[in-house]
């Protein structure tokens, strides 16, 4: 009896010990957001007060009207926007086809592709800067959505996770779409598609963050204030000397607004993603 | 009969269609510019209405004002330069001038300035600008760039702090390096008796930037004049002895260190909250100070020059930004015309009047600067002895040196090495780098 509770103790300790832990780490990680949205309403040399304060001594709403009025953030909320959606809808349709091609269809070739993917995928973006962006500007692309989006399409990770994930599923499946006198469009969207939605949500809810947070690319192609994005106009408000960090903060409190959201309807794939990359979710 | 219809149909849809063309060239010819800039938000609103003026007096043009973050502002105009499609205008940093000449990406704007001059063009004489400006951006008779504007580099001081602790502000015609020293001591105390120093004479210069001026003021150089070597410069004893007695400063507590000053938010925040009396810095931390004062700092803050030497032997940097053209734009004229505006008087009283973003590198309107902001006249006055960046003058500055003093620097401070040793490997290096013709 007193060994069981004794057990039992320990089982206690243990617990409340594991879940301090894991408050402390949630804590830490927690801690440098909360701290942003804290200083986004202070000034830069209250920022600085010793002991640190978490809560502003005034609420200074007046950085984010100064933040909001300083730039077009209606133009850069609806250009991310635009150019994300677009991305995601095209490229969930393209790494689908993709990986339904390289996972169940045979032709001459296919697994060099795949390989040759699996290569590109390697390889440092700042190599195909200039070449993407001479291309873009002899099509005439570039500060238009066409430089945002087109470059985007193509998700090697995708591609790669969908043909992991096709593979998985039975071939039996196929088999009974063929006999039932499906033609392979008909098997792939209305029996294949179907089946990869956890996939396809976790590409999604990837391609969406990424998109959301891309900065260089979008600085790179765009000129024009009109096409900017919201992390280019984050970033704007430091420039080679001064660092407005009250309006910067503010702005990217605004910024992770719609990511949080994402997290929170799609935290599952998210995880999901993760285990996939790692490759024992399958 | 039928012939002579069909003739005069066609002529007719000709001179139509030639009517048509005529007025889509009106409506459309205009000739585009493109201007790239690192401008922040505030100052983007500045341009665009300096550009907004220069479309309405030159209505052939359409300007497309390209704003970039500072940090990638380079990479991003060298991707355009590099696939051939380049601004029409850029701003360059003064360091940055000899890398671009020497690849060969800028436009000699001496030949298109003096006839824009004689046509009265605004922004185009060069007289106007302070001397030393202009010698920054200039090549043998060849000009490269038209300053923007400029800020030198001096010592901010908290005026209320001084006077809480009794301590004399430094004299307005310039003081010496031992009446820093001594500044610096009687503002460091420990005002809770707990034996750490609650605040400190000045916050520790370490920066690259600031360091050079320092030496110079000093009495030292960093190159050789014709920029081949370092060796008996920058490691000369004398700039020894001078940034010596900051680092001697440090080590007995006068300044902190920079990791305590990392740690409590850097060097402006140790200014602002009142840990440090003094910050050696350009004139673009004045537009920091006001931004804090308007939200409710309570700061006075007053403007000292470097310490020297000797009063007699002032030196001090003022660093300087331009715009230039590339070499490979099509339409060099209007791309110099631009370039000019962007420096006209109109521009300079918009951007440091208005705006109030930087010392004007237009010497009447930098006057008109001096006359509404007593702390603007100091910085104003330090032209007349400012010298021009090492790094508009030499390709090794950028990044090779700053890289080399960051590390020099991390061997004192990190490493405990001697300040002659770190001094005499940077030397080596340097003139290693030099000689390979390595930066």
């Amino acid at each position: 009896m007193n060994q069981r509770n004794l057990k039992s103790s320990v089982s206690v300790i243990t617990q409340i010990l594991i879940y301090t832990l894991l408050f402390l780490l949630a804590a830490s990680t927690l801690l440098p957001y909360i701290l942003m949205i804290s200083l986004s309403f202070m000034a830069e040399f209250e920022m600085y007060q010793m002991p640190p304060r978490f809560i502003p001594t005034i609420m200074r709403w007046s950085n984010y009207i100064e933040m909001w009025q300083a730039q077009p953030w209606g133009r850069y909320i609806f250009n991310t926007l635009f150019a994300t959606v677009a991305v995601l809808v095209g490229q969930l349709l393209l790494v689908a086809m993709g990986g339904y091609a390289l996972a169940r269809m045979k032709f001459p070739g296919r697994d060099f592709m795949f390989k040759l993917f699996i290569v590109f995928m390697m390889l440092p973006g700042v190599v195909t800067l200039i070449p993407g962006f001479i291309i873009l500007h002899s099509l005439g692309w570039v500060d238009t959505f066409m430089a945002l989006i087109v470059p985007s399409l193509g998700n090697i990770w995708g591609l790669f996770l969908m043909r992991q994930y096709m593979l998985s599923l039975p071939s039996s499946l196929e088999d009974a779409g063929r006999i039932d006198g499906a033609n392979r469009w008909q098997i792939f969207w209305k029996l294949i598609l179907p089946l990869c939605k956890p996939v396809l949500a976790t590409v999604g809810t990837f391609t969406f963050l990424s998109m959301w947070r891309s900065f260089f690319w979008p600085l790179i192609v765009t000129r024009s204030k009109e096409m900017r994005v919201i992390e280019v106009g984050v970033a704007m408000f430091s420039s080679q000397y001064i660092t407005n960090i009250p309006a910067q903060l503010a702005a990217a409190t605004l910024s992770s607004i719609p990511m949080i959201l994402v997290y929170l309807f799609a935290q599952k794939w998210i995880v999901q993603g993760i285990k996939m990359t790692a490759g024992y979710d399958r | 009969m039928k012939n002579t219809i069909f003739k005069g149909k066609c002529s007719r849809i000709l001179i139509v269609a030639l009517l048509i063309l005529a007025l889509s060239t009106v409506a459309f010819g205009k000739t585009k510019l493109r201007v790239t800039t690192w401008a922040g938000a505030e100052e983007t609103a500045l341009d665009e209405s300096i550009i907004a003026e220069f479309m309405r007096l030159n209505p052939d043009y359409e300007v497309i004002y390209e704003a970039v973050t500072s940090d990638n502002y380079y990479q991003k105009i060298l991707t355009d330069i590099g696939a051939g499609t380049p601004p029409d205008v850029i701003l360059l940093d003064a360091e940055m001038i000899p890398k671009f000449f020497e690849g060969n990406f800028l436009t000699d704007l001496a030949p298109f300035l003096s006839r824009l001059a004689r046509e009265g063009y605004s922004g185009s004489n060069v007289y106007e600008y302070f001397p030393v400006l202009i010698d920054i951006a200039r090549v043998d008779r060849k000009i490269y760039s038209i300053p923007k504007d400029t800020s030198p580099m001096g010592i901010f001081f908290n005026k209320k702090m001084f006077d809480e602790m009794e301590v004399p502000y430094p004299p307005e015609e310039g003081w010496t390096i031992e009446q820093f020293v001594e500044t610096s001591k009687k503002l460091t105390k420990d005002l809770d008796g707990d034996g750490q120093n609650d605040t400190w004479g000045f916050a520790f210069p370490s920066w690259v930037g600031i360091v050079v001026p320092l030496l110079w003021a000093g009495g030292g150089e960093v190159f050789s004049p014709d920029f081949s070597h370092t060796s008996g410069y920058l490691n000369s004893e004398v700039n020894v002895k001078t940034y010596q007695t900051y680092l001697d400063l440090l080590k007995q507590g006068f300044a902190p260190t920079p990791q305590q000053a990392s740690a409590l938010g850097g060097n402006s925040a140790l200014f602002y909250t009142g840990k440090v009396g003094m910050i050696l810095t350009g004139r673009w931390f004045n537009v920091s100070i006001k931004g804090q004062i308007k939200k409710g700092l309570d700061l006075q803050v007053g403007i000292a020059s470097l310490p020297f030497v000797d009063i007699n032997k002032k030196d001090t940097v003022s660093y300087v930004s331009g715009w230039s053209v590339p070499s490979n734009v099509q339409d060099k004229r209007g791309a110099v015309m631009l370039a000019a505006f962007l420096s006209s008087d109109y521009a300079q009283r918009k951007r440091c009047l208005e705006g109030s973003l930087a010392i004007s590198a237009n010497q009447a309107v930098a006057h008109l600067q001096g006359e509404n902001d007593p702390l603007d006249a100091a910085f104003i006055s330090m032209l007349d002895y400012a010298r021009v960046p090492v790094g508009s003058q030499t390709k090794f500055y950028r990044p090779k040196f700053e890289d080399l003093w960051a590390e020099a620097f991390d061997k004192i401070n990190v490493g405990g090495e001697s300040l002659k040793a770190a001094l005499d490997w940077m030397v080596a290096e340097m003139d290693e780098a030099i000689e390979k013709g390595e930066n």
